[in-house]
């Protein structure tokens, strides 16, 4: 346990004494700022209709956030370790694969949590304005949470994934991009389907991400959604594991 | 210590390691010694358990690297090739977060920060951030690391690569203090070094072991292709006399400089420092003598009488 928190300590501590951390955090604040300024001008005068979450995540900048930072994120994790060389002075000391795999990926989780921060600021800030407190209650907040964050450990684990198949911090981030692309984009096909009741739609029902997302910000935790990131998010991890394992 | 019993890597395509067998007894300092491409890194990579072995087995104070990794990262110290180091951060913070990662804590760790950063001369820089420090510094840091946990065995892979003269004398010291108390493997392509740091020498090539020599072997091997040269003003005949008739001279040749100088080579029999001889000879003969050196042999004049192969160092 020790052994794992010296690791997750000092992955963390990358982020926070980096330049790579900062420019990253810059980058989501800007993007979280223009999608403050897109709700305050959309509802300016007008009565809301729904909750403000759902009115952030209406927004394009939601999934521009997601889809940029995540491999921002994770790309150096393994593949910056791998080309100078350190990677070889971590594996050589008593710590298991798993203890590696798990600090890199909960140190980028916990900085992707902390990346969201100001969004919440705004949020409450927003939120003194209303009288109904329907549209911004904790349930919707916590629910948005949530979302955010089980999205965010999809991605990650993928970043993860890409990040142990290469040296490269620029092909890490590539590649999860693609995958994260590949994702998002098959969250579409439900919509394009002429038949909604056969299984391929039941099948891409529960991988649309827009779906999940839809649902969280509203307050909905659905079992479904649960189970779909715990265990992608699993078998993501799971793969990078093997990978840092099958080392030659 | 140390026990390897037929070793082999393949990668695709080549063959690395072709059945490497030797074994490293306790308190040695043992150097590797051969060309890049020689197999060197590649064995301390399975020895470190950073990489598995196509074949063979490799066992560290009792362990087996395949089957017991863990127990074997505990009682080695490693230090890899180019000596890789966290460049963003600073010398006391680097040997904390890798204590941690050792199992070093508490007040072990207080006291062990303490006693390598003493040993490798690094108290005065602990706060300087790792990569704004020069090479020497580095390579110390890495070798602080590799003792931090005192470990029954230290692997470094080209220690000294880099280094300038200067460190490279500090280094030494460096090694043979740790000596005392620990066994001690080494990589590096330069003779001398392992001449002064190492108790036994394997010299690698291709993948398998061509010597296996004590100190002393290999100062014999090392005597035997030294070369004294001399610059004599001398009559050529009576030179070549005088050479042909001293007993220890294994082989000469000498050729004429011009403005009246001869210059020649000699090899000695059986390691014999030939220069006080020859100044002898010189003196009562008296002759002029304008130069008297002795070349020492390269890692590439030993690989030449090994294996009448010339290996290419250029790139080492």
């Amino acid at each position: 346990m020790r052994v794992f928190q010296t690791l997750l300590r000092r992955e963390l501590g990358f982020f926070l004494t980096t330049l790579t951390g900062y420019v990253i955090l810059s980058m989501v604040m800007f993007l979280i700022g223009l999608s403050l300024l897109t709700v305050i001008l959309a509802y300016n005068g007008r009565a809301m209709d729904a909750p403000l979450t759902e009115a952030f995540y209406g927004t394009p900048f939601f999934w521009f956030i997601v889809l940029l930072a995540c491999p921002a994120i994770t790309m150096r994790s393994f593949a910056h370790e791998k080309s100078t060389g350190t990677y070889e002075a971590l594996m050589t000391t008593p710590v298991s694969n798993l203890q590696v795999v798990l600090s890199k990926f909960l140190a980028s989780w916990v900085f992707y949590g902390l990346m969201w921060l100001p969004l919440w600021g705004f949020m409450a800030w927003l939120g003194q304005f209303f009288n109904d407190p329907e549209y911004l209650d904790a349930g919707i907040m916590g629910g948005t949470a949530l979302g955010v964050m089980l999205l965010g450990g999809l991605f990650l684990a993928i970043g993860c994934l890409a990040s142990v198949a290469t040296k490269s911090q620029l092909i890490a981030a590539m590649l999860a991009l693609t995958l994260e692309m590949v994702l998002f984009m098959l969250s579409f096909v439900i919509e394009l389907l002429p038949d909604q009741s056969g299984w391929q739609a039941a099948l891409f029902g529960h991988i649309c991400l827009f779906d999940h997302m839809g649902d969280f910000v509203r307050g909905i935790i659905d079992g479904g959604h649960l189970v779909f990131y715990i265990t992608t998010t699993g078998l993501f991890l799971f793969l990078t594991w093997r990978l840092v394992e099958s080392r030659k | 210590m140390i026990e390897v019993e037929q070793l082999t890597k393949r990668y695709a395509g080549h063959t690395a390691l072709r059945a490497l067998s030797f074994s490293v007894k306790k308190g040695q300092v043992v150097g590797f010694l051969g060309p890049n491409g020689a197999g060197k890194s590649t064995t301390m990579r399975i020895m470190s358990t950073f990489m598995p072995a196509t074949s063979g087995r490799v066992q560290i104070a009792g362990y087996d690297v395949a089957r017991k990794p863990m127990e074997v990262r505990k009682r080695i110290g490693y230090m890899p090739e180019n000596n890789p180091l966290h460049l963003d951060m600073r010398v006391d913070e680097y040997l904390r977060f890798r204590a941690g990662l050792k199992g070093v804590s508490g007040e072990r760790l207080r006291v062990r920060l303490g006693e390598v950063l003493e040993l490798c001369d690094l108290t005065e820089v602990k706060r300087k951030i790792i990569g704004q420090m020069s090479k020497g510094f580095r390579q110390r840091v890495g070798v602080a690391d590799a003792i931090l946990h005192q470990p029954e065995v230290i692997i470094l892979d080209e220690p000294t690569i880099g280094l300038d003269p200067h460190q490279v004398r500090l280094f030494r010291k460096l090694i043979i203090s740790l000596a005392r108390e620990h066994t001690v493997l080494l990589s590096t392509h330069i003779l001398s070094e392992v001449e002064i740091t190492c108790d036994r020498i394997l010299i690698l090539h291709g993948g398998r072991i061509l010597a296996d020599d004590s100190k002393e072997d290999i100062h014999r091997r090392v005597g035997a292709l030294t070369h004294v040269v001399a610059e004599v003003a001398a009559p050529w005949e009576s030179l070549s006399q005088s050479l042909e008739a001293m007993p220890s001279v294994a082989d000469f040749k000498v050729e004429d400089l011009k403005h009246g100088f001869l210059k020649c080579h000699l090899t000695a029999k059986d390691a014999v420092d030939l220069r006080p001889l020859l100044f002898e000879e010189i003196k009562r003969r008296g002759w002029t003598l304008r130069e008297l050196t002795h070349q020492q042999p390269t890692l590439e004049d030993l690989f030449v009488q090994l294996t009448d192969v010339r290996p290419n160092l250029k790139d080492a």
